[in-house]
C-alpha cells in the first residue's frame, strides 16, 4: 500500500484566506455567519453551506400502519368497504327518505308540476286543426267526432285513437293524421264515394262500392244519378248489382232499380210493373240476353208482365191479365 | 427431538395450508438486506403434484408477484442482534412486497445464514417387518439414528434422508415398495442455535405472520444456484453473503453438508473504512463501484476520489490509486476463501467424484473473484446466478438473490425431511398413553 499522498493541491489565483482577508479590510462589518445567505458563503468560503437536511424519517411503516395495510389487503374487508357500506348507505338514505310523507308527497308534486311544465310548453300546443280531402258537412261531422278544445298538449293527443274515431264515420274511407312542429294537426281524409242507393224502409241509404254506408237520404230524387237496389242482403253484392246496372244501359232509363229475392238473386224492376227475374249464376248474361230479345222483338214494349230467365233453358213470359185474355181469344180456332 | 418433530410438523401444516390458499411469502433475513417474495401458486398445477408429477412440472406451478427489498438493520452476522430494528425492517419489506403483489400474506418461509449451523451425517438400520418397505419401516429407519449430542442450546433445522440401502443395493432414494430385508438409511442433520432461530420466530410473529418454514441460507441458496448435473455428481456453493459465507455440498441432489463462515462483505467494507478512514457508507460505495481482487498495471494510474465527508477540506479531497483500494479488498477475501477451503477441506470435498465450486451471493460480484477463487479452492470455479423464476423483475436476478429464489424453489418443492414421515408411536413417548388416559376421563 503506498502511502497517502498530503501535499497541498495546486490552487489557482489567491488562497481562500487572501481573499477572506481582502474582503475583510474592504468590508470592516462582515455580518455575523447566520445572517449570511448561502450563495455569499459559498463565494467568500470557495465551499457550500451545509444546507438544512429534512429530519430523517424512518423507512420501515409503524405497526398500526402495516396492521391497517394488511387489513385493507383482506378481499372480505375490502369487498365490504367498497361495496357493502356504500350500498348500505344509499338504501338507508333512500328509506329514510321515503319513510317521510311530506317528503315524498313534495317529490310527487314537484315531479308532476314538471311534467305539466314541459306537456305545457308552446312548443307541444296544438292550436289549428286542418282538415283536408273533406266535404264542409263531413269536415263538420268529423270536428263534432273529435270534440277536442284548442289549444291542447300534444302529449295530451293520442293520433291512433283520433284515427280510429275518424274512420268510424261514415263517409270516411281512409284518415291520416299529422301533428305538425308549426303548433298544427292536419287531417287528410280520403272520402267514401256513393255508388248505389239501398233502399232501407222510407230511408235511402247512400252506399259505396264496398257497401259500406256513406250517408242517408230520405228522398230517391237528392241523388238521381245514383241507381236504386232493395232486398234482404242486398248491400253485400253491389259489385254485382254494378255490374247488371253496367248491362242494363240500353233500357236504363226504363229501369227502377234492382231487388234481392230471399237475398239469392236479382230482380229487375221496371216501370209499368214489369219484372225481369235473374238466375242466381250469370246473372248479366241472361240480363243480356232478355235486353238482345227486347232489341230484337220489342218484347218489354208490349203487354208483358214478367219474363222469368231462372232457368235459361226455359225462359218465360208472363202476359198482363189482358193480354191473356186476348191471346185466348185470338188462338181459339172458330 | 419430540419438541422438534413436533414444532416442524406443525410447521409442515401452515405449509399446506399455505399452499392451499395459494399465497405464500418467502423471507430471507440477510446481514446486508432483507428480501421478502410473494409466490401464487397455480392451484391446479398443485393437485398434479399430489398426483406424483416431477419436480420439474413443480418448478412453472409458481409466479413471483411481489418483491421488495429493504437494508437490513439490527442483524449481525446473519443473526439478529437487534430485536426491534430488525422487525422494523421485515415489516418494510413484508409490506413493500405485499403493496406490489395487492395480496395480503399469512404465511411466511424464512431463511436466515449465520447461527453456527453444524453438519452431522446420521446412519440407521431396521429389519423391514413385512418384507415390503412401506412408510412406517421408513419411519423406523429414521428413528433408528442415532443421533449424537449437538450441545446445548442447539436443535436440527434439517434432518434430510440422503440415501437409502435395502440389502445389497446400496443407493436408493425412494425404496418404498421395493422387497427386501434390511434397510439402512444414511441422514444429514443440520443443526444450529435455537436462540438464533427463537429470536427469528419471535420476529415474524411480531409482524403477524407464521412461519411456514425455516430453512438455512446455504441449502437455499445452493438449489437455485447449483444446475442439476452439477448437485447430481456433486458440488460445492459458496453464497458470499453480507455478514457471512454459508457453504454447502451437494451430492446426489443432496445437500450433504452445510456450515457458514462468519466472515462476509461486511468485513470488506469495514476494512476499506479503517485503511481509507472514510464511513462506511462511503467505503460501501467505493467497495462496489471500484472494488476488484486483482491488481493490473492499469490500476495504478486510475485514480478514485475519496471523500471523507467529515468537513476536512485536506481529509476530504484525497485519491487513491484503485490498487490500493484492490490491496485493502483482497487480504480479506483471500482469508473468507481460506477459511471457505477449511470447510470443505473438513467434509472431504475432494473425495466427491466432480469438485465444482460455485460462488453466488453479493460477495461474488467483486471483479475478479474467480480467478482468485480457483487459486484458493481448486480449478473447476464458476459464478453461479439464480434459477430464472416466473415473473421475478430483473432487478431481482443477481447473484445476491440467490437464497430468496432457492426459499422460493424450496416452497414450490420441499425436500423430504425426517419429521415427514410417521415416528413410530414408542419414539413419541408417553403422549399417546396420556391421550388414552384423557380419553378414558372424558367419557366416562
Amino acid at each position: 500500500m503506498q502511502p497517502i499522498d498530503r501535499s497541498q493541491p495546486p490552487l489557482e489565483g489567491p488562497s481562500v484566506m487572501e481573499t477572506l482577508h481582502a474582503r475583510k479590510e474592504a468590508q470592516p462589518n462582515v455580518a455575523p455567519l447566520g445572517a449570511v445567505s448561502a450563495a455569499k458563503v459559498e463565494r467568500l468560503f470557495g465551499q457550500a453551506a451545509p444546507q438544512k437536511l429534512p429530519p430523517k424519517v424512518d423507512p420501515a411503516p409503524s405497526r398500526a400502519k402495516y396492521k391497517m395495510q394488511r387489513l385493507w389487503l383482506t378481499p372480505m374487508v375490502r369487498g365490504l368497504v367498497c361495496t357493502g357500506v356504500p350500498m348500505v348507505a344509499i338504501l338507508g338514505v333512500a328509506l329514510l327518505a321515503l319513510s317521510n310523507d311530506e317528503l315524498r308527497n313534495r317529490v310527487a308534486t314537484s315531479l308532476a308540476d314538471a311534467r305539466e311544465n314541459i306537456q305545457t310548453r308552446p312548443e307541444f300546443q296544438i292550436e289549428l286543426m286542418k282538415i283536408s280531402g273533406a266535404s264542409e258537412d263531413l269536415a263538420q261531422d268529423i270536428r263534432n267526432a273529435l270534440g277536442l278544445k284548442f289549444p291542447i298538449s300534444s302529449f295530451q293527443v293520442n293520433l291512433e285513437l283520433l284515427q280510429d274515431k275518424i274512420e268510424q264515420l261514415d263517409g270516411v274511407y281512409r284518415a291520416e293524421l299529422y301533428s305538425h312542429s308549426s303548433n298544427l294537426l292536419e287531417v287528410k281524409i280520403t272520402e267514401r264515394i256513393p255508388v248505389i242507393m239501398l233502399r232501407k224502409g222510407r230511408e235511402l241509404d247512400l252506399l259505396d262500392a264496398d257497401g259500406v254506408r256513406t250517408g242517408i237520404i230520405t228522398s230517391r230524387l237528392d241523388r238521381r244519378d245514383l241507381p236504386l237496389i232493395a232486398g234482404l242482403e242486398a248491400e253485400e253484392n253491389i259489385p254485382e248489382a254494378l255490374a247488371l246496372f253496367d248491362a242494363a244501359k240500353p233500357i236504363l232509363p226504363r229501369v227502377r232499380g234492382l231487388r234481392r229475392m230471399g237475398a239469392r238473386r236479382w230482380d229487375v224492376m221496371m216501370d209499368k210493373g214489369q219484372i225481369i227475374q235473374l238466375p242466381e249464376q250469370n246473372a248479366v248474361a241472361a240480363l243480356e240476353r232478355v235486353i238482345a230479345l227486347h232489341g230484337a222483338q220489342k218484347i218489354l214494349n208490349r203487354d208483358v208482365r214478367l219474363v222469368d230467365m231462372r232457368n235459361s233453358e226455359r225462359p218465360i213470359l208472363r202476359l198482363s191479365d189482358v193480354a191473356t185474355e186476348l191471346f185466348r181469344a185470338s188462338a181459339i180456332p172458330e | 427431538m419430540t419438541s422438534l418433530y413436533e414444532a416442524q410438523r406443525a410447521m409442515r401444516l401452515k405449509r399446506r395450508a399455505a399452499l392451499q390458499r395459494g399465497v405464500v411469502a418467502v423471507l430471507d433475513v440477510g446481514t446486508s438486506k432483507i428480501v421478502c417474495m410473494i409466490l401464487q401458486f397455480d392451484p391446479s398445477v398443485q393437485m398434479n403434484a399430489a398426483e406424483g408429477m416431477g419436480a420439474v412440472a413443480n418448478h412453472g406451478s409458481f409466479r413471483v408477484i411481489g418483491v421488495a427489498k429493504t437494508q437490513s438493520r439490527g442483524v449481525k452476522l446473519g443473526e439478529i442482534a437487534t430485536m426491534e430494528e430488525t422487525e422494523r425492517a421485515v415489516r418494510t419489506a413484508v409490506q413493500g412486497a405485499q403493496k406490489m403483489a395487492n395480496v395480503r400474506v399469512d404465511h411466511v418461509i424464512a431463511s436466515f445464514s449465520g447461527a453456527r449451523p453444524q453438519s452431522y451425517g446420521l446412519a440407521g438400520q431396521v429389519e423391514v417387518e413385512t418384507g415390503t418397505v412401506t412408510d412406517l419401516d421408513i419411519g423406523k429407519v429414521l428413528a433408528s439414528c442415532d443421533t449424537p449430542y449437538f450441545g446445548e442450546g442447539r436443535e436440527a433445522i434439517h434432518a434430510m434422508p440422503v440415501n437409502f440401502a435395502l440389502d445389497q443395493n446400496p443407493s436408493l432414494t425412494d425404496p418404498r415398495g421395493q422387497i427386501g430385508h434390511l434397510l439402512s438409511v444414511d441422514m444429514h442433520l443440520l443443526t444450529i442455535d435455537t436462540r438464533v432461530l427463537q429470536n427469528l420466530m419471535v420476529c415474524v410473529k411480531r409482524c403477524d405472520l407464521e412461519l411456514a418454514g425455516v430453512v438455512s441460507s446455504a441449502y437455499a441458496s445452493a438449489i437455485s444456484a447449483l444446475v442439476e448435473d452439477e448437485q447430481e455428481l456433486g458440488a460445492a456453493c459458496i453464497d458470499i453473503g453480507g455478514g457471512s459465507t454459508s457453504v454447502s455440498v451437494f451430492l446426489r441432489k443432496h445437500m450433504i453438508y452445510g456450515d457458514s463462515v462468519r466472515i462476509g462483505g461486511d468485513h470488506v467494507t469495514s476494512d476499506l473504512s479503517l485503511g481509507l478512514q472514510v464511513p462506511k457508507a462511503t467505503a460501501e460505495r467505493i467497495k462496489t463501484i471500484h472494488g476488484g481482487v486483482m491488481a493490473t498495471s492499469m490500476d495504478d494510474r486510475d485514480m478514485i476520489d475519496v471523500d471523507g465527508k467529515t468537513g476536512d477540506w485536506d481529509h476530504d479531497r484525497r485519491q487513491f490509486t484503485r490498487s490500493e483500494i484492490i490491496g485493502i479488498i483482497r487480504p480479506r477475501v483471500e482469508e473468507i476463501l481460506e477459511e471457505v477451503h477449511h470447510k470443505l477441506q473438513a467434509a472431504r470435498f475432494d473425495t466427491l467424484p466432480s469438485q465444482r465450486i460455485v460462488l453466488t451471493g453479493g460477495g461474488s460480484q467483486i471483479p475478479g473473484m474467480e480467478g482468485l477463487a480457483s487459486r484458493i479452492l481448486g480449478q473447476q470455479v464458476r459464478l453461479g446466478r439464480p434459477l430464472r423464476v416466473h415473473g421475478l423483475p430483473q432487478a431481482a436476478t443477481g447473484p445476491d438473490y440467490a437464497a430468496p429464489v432457492g426459499l422460493s424453489l424450496y416452497a414450490a418443492h420441499p425436500q423430504d425431511e425426517c419429521w415427514d414421515f410417521d415416528l413410530p408411536a414408542q419414539r413419541l413417548g408417553a403422549k399417546p398413553m396420556k391421550r388414552a388416559l384423557q380419553w378414558v376421563k372424558e367419557n366416562w
